[in-house]
């Protein structure tokens, strides 16, 4: 873990906004030769006849070192699209991110995989993948396998693998690698009960360590367990970002009590 | 700034027009006073400061001014090294070297300077990203290689099977069925025939491979961050490690037609280099296009057709009509294609100065196809 004091934010959003729009998705020769065309051109762009989507709108926050923080909110709102912008994925359309220290993510465990090779030397490349060189790995790779609970299946193809063990495999990587910051989606799901806990000891262990914890759940006791803060998303909106507690409150009262659509209400400080 | 890479295109072009193929070094062609080089240097130097000074106050853009120094040094360096190693260079050769050094050098140091990414970040952080990787792009090479013929019984000797036996049948239906009007100079047909073909072969898989490399990995894209370029690195890799083979298997053939091996081989990696170059350049442009306009590998396989034909890989140079020699002069391959040429089947020095033509377009299409990948990156995952 690189030294980074813990006063200074280490995630910092700043007016993050993410449109989508029809355009963007369209795949003909013939858009794809205008846009080439306006660009080589310097021409603005006349009307705009797309439907656009604001996938997350005018999000801040900063975020301290060492700090747990759940995002919450109904599907669609912007949860995971908030992550894949924290994470280099895709960049917002307007605002900033800054995110410093390196970062592992639990979004999707094993991707990357190379389906031919063993699970050891995916180990190798899963890393590579996070920015983590092999020898760096040397010292941990033991503890890798066991906790993935692999056994002799390690030097198997990772095709022969079940999708439990491909996912304890991908967890296990991850949480081996000594993140500065990790990035959480729904990771609880891995495997039997048993190593349901285990992964959770393992975060809360990573958490006294000094690591700062994003987790997106839909699991609102988790949320009320692990974060001290929590970041409430409604249609791409921040609603509310304060103590879990405040925050978890008002979310629910929201989703169980109100039918009513609520008004995305300014965040203070905006 | 496209200006400019057009314009020195053009020239490059231009000049190339006035000169003819497979031309050996004649009598004509002599050693020449080492101040010549020192001027030419020197040369380089002024034009790229005054170029520099001149974007830099009509601009009045923030540059990292250590780093432009040094990559001017580098280059004039660069280029005056090179240039000292040419055995036999004429003073019309040298002339039309120091000329195009001129155009080129600002080409690679200042105008990639001046660049800014998407994120408002300089071309060496980019790089820098794509260079903390370095240690990715290797393992999933590896892997990738290996992965490809572990199923097999043969295992990792099909990397050289294959080839050598894809070579043996060109070169035997070539050399045996096909030979209707087909000159080989006065040499075994196989070998002329396979010192086209093997590089070729790397052009053809690398590019048709590369066209797809960015969106058949969507999956991956849309869940890790890594720099994109290396999806493009990678299958440049395969390409050059699987045409190394073929290049083996090419040496025991021409070894049993009696044509061995020679220290001009050493020229080799020299022209690998700009091929390489030109590729990673087109397979750059080529893997972000083709994520927005499917149809681009496709459209790939008739091209590559097309080009097999119009280049001289079956044919020596010479048997081109003068009237059609343009379609040679505009294809950046084909003095690469005689290149190796020379070096492999006749073993002579290459005519250094048709080698420039190439080199210029690979730079210049390099760095272009790294722009629009780079202008394109962010929008993978949303395309996707």
């Amino acid at each position: 873990m690189t030294a980074i004091s813990p006063s200074e934010p280490i995630i910092v959003a700043e007016n993050v906004s993410k449109r989508y729009s029809q355009n963007e998705q369209r795949t003909s020769f013939r858009y794809e030769f205008n846009e080439m065309a306006k660009r080589f051109l310097k021409r603005s762009v006349g009307r705009q006849q797309t439907e656009q989507f604001w996938a997350l709108r005018d999000v801040s926050f900063t975020i301290p070192a060492g700090q747990t923080v759940g995002i919450v909110g109904r599907n669609g709102s912007g949860k995971s699209t908030l992550f894949r912008t924290l994470c280099g994925i895709t960049r917002p359309t307007t605002g900033h991110v800054k995110v410093r220290g390196r970062f592992s993510t639990l979004i999707a465990l094993g991707a990357g995989f190379n389906q031919e090779r063993s699970g050891r030397e995916n180990i190798y490349l899963s890393a590579a993948m996070q920015g983590v060189p092999p020898r760096q790995l040397d010292s941990v790779i033991h503890d890798i396998i066991e906790f993935a609970e692999l056994g002799q299946f390690i030097d198997l193809p990772v095709k022969r693998y079940s999708s439990g063990m491909y996912a304890r495999l991908g967890f296990s990587v991850a949480v081996h690698l000594k993140p500065d910051i990790m990035f959480v989606d729904e990771i609880l799901a891995v495997g039997d009960a048993a190593f349901q806990d285990k992964c959770i000891e393992r975060i809360l262990k990573m958490k006294e360590d000094g690591l700062t914890l994003l987790i997106v759940t839909h699991q609102t006791e988790q949320v009320k367990a692990l974060c001290d803060r929590a970041i409430w998303l409604h249609k791409g909106r921040m609603m509310m970002d304060g103590a879990t507690q405040e925050v978890m409150k008002a979310y629910l009262q929201m989703i169980y009590e109100t039918e009513v659509e609520p008004t995305p209400q300014p965040v203070a400080g905006q | 700034m496209v200006a400019l890479l057009v314009g020195a295109n053009l020239v490059a072009v231009q000049t190339r027009l006035k000169y003819t193929y497979g031309k050996p070094l004649g009598d004509d062609y002599q050693a020449h006073p080492i101040s010549l080089y020192i001027l030419m240097l020197f040369s380089i130097l002024v034009a790229n400061f005054i170029i520099w000074i001149v974007i830099r106050v009509g601009l009045k853009l923030t540059v990292a001014i250590r780093q432009l120094i040094i990559l001017w040094l580098a280059t004039g360096i660069l280029v005056g090294l090179a240039t000292l190693f040419i055995p036999t260079l004429s003073q019309l050769q040298l002339g039309y070297f120091a000329a195009a050094a001129l155009l080129f050098s600002p080409c690679i140091t200042v105008i990639p300077a001046l660049w800014r990414g998407s994120d408002g970040e300089p071309v060496s952080v980019h790089l820098a990203k794509l260079w903390n990787y370095r240690v990715l792009l290797i393992i999933w090479l590896r892997f990738n290689v290996l992965s490809r013929y572990s199923q097999a019984t043969l295992g990792i000797f099909w990397i050289i099977l294959l080839p050598l036996s894809t070579s043996l049948v060109l070169a035997f239906v070539f050399s045996r069925f096909l030979r209707v009007g087909v000159t080989s100079e006065g040499v075994p047909f196989v070998t002329f025939f396979l010192a086209a073909l093997v590089p070729w072969t790397l052009f053809q898989q690398g590019i048709t491979k590369g066209s797809t490399s960015v969106f058949s990995q969507i999956g991956l894209i849309n869940q890790v961050y890594f720099p994109r370029e290396i999806l493009v690195l990678i299958t440049l890799g395969e390409a050059l490690v699987d045409v190394f083979f073929m290049f083996l298997a090419m040496l025991v053939i021409n070894g049993v037609s009696g044509v061995w091996p020679n220290w001009l081989y050493i020229y080799l990696p020299m022209l690998i280099l700009i091929q390489a170059l030109f590729m990673a350049g087109l397979m750059l442009f080529l893997g972000s296009l083709s994520v927005i306009v499917r149809d681009i590998p496709q459209l790939i396989g008739v091209l590559m057709q097309l080009l097999f034909y119009l280049s001289p890989i079956l044919y020596p140079a010479s048997l081109i009509p003068h009237r059609y020699r343009f379609i040679l002069a505009i294809n950046p391959l084909v003095p690469l294609f005689q290149a190796y040429r020379d070096i492999i089947v006749y073993a002579q020095t290459p005519d250094f100065a048709t080698l420039y033509f190439p080199l210029v377009v690979s730079v210049i299409v390099l760095f272009m196809g790294y722009v629009y990948f780079k202008s394109r990156e962010d929008g993978f995952a949303d395309r996707l």
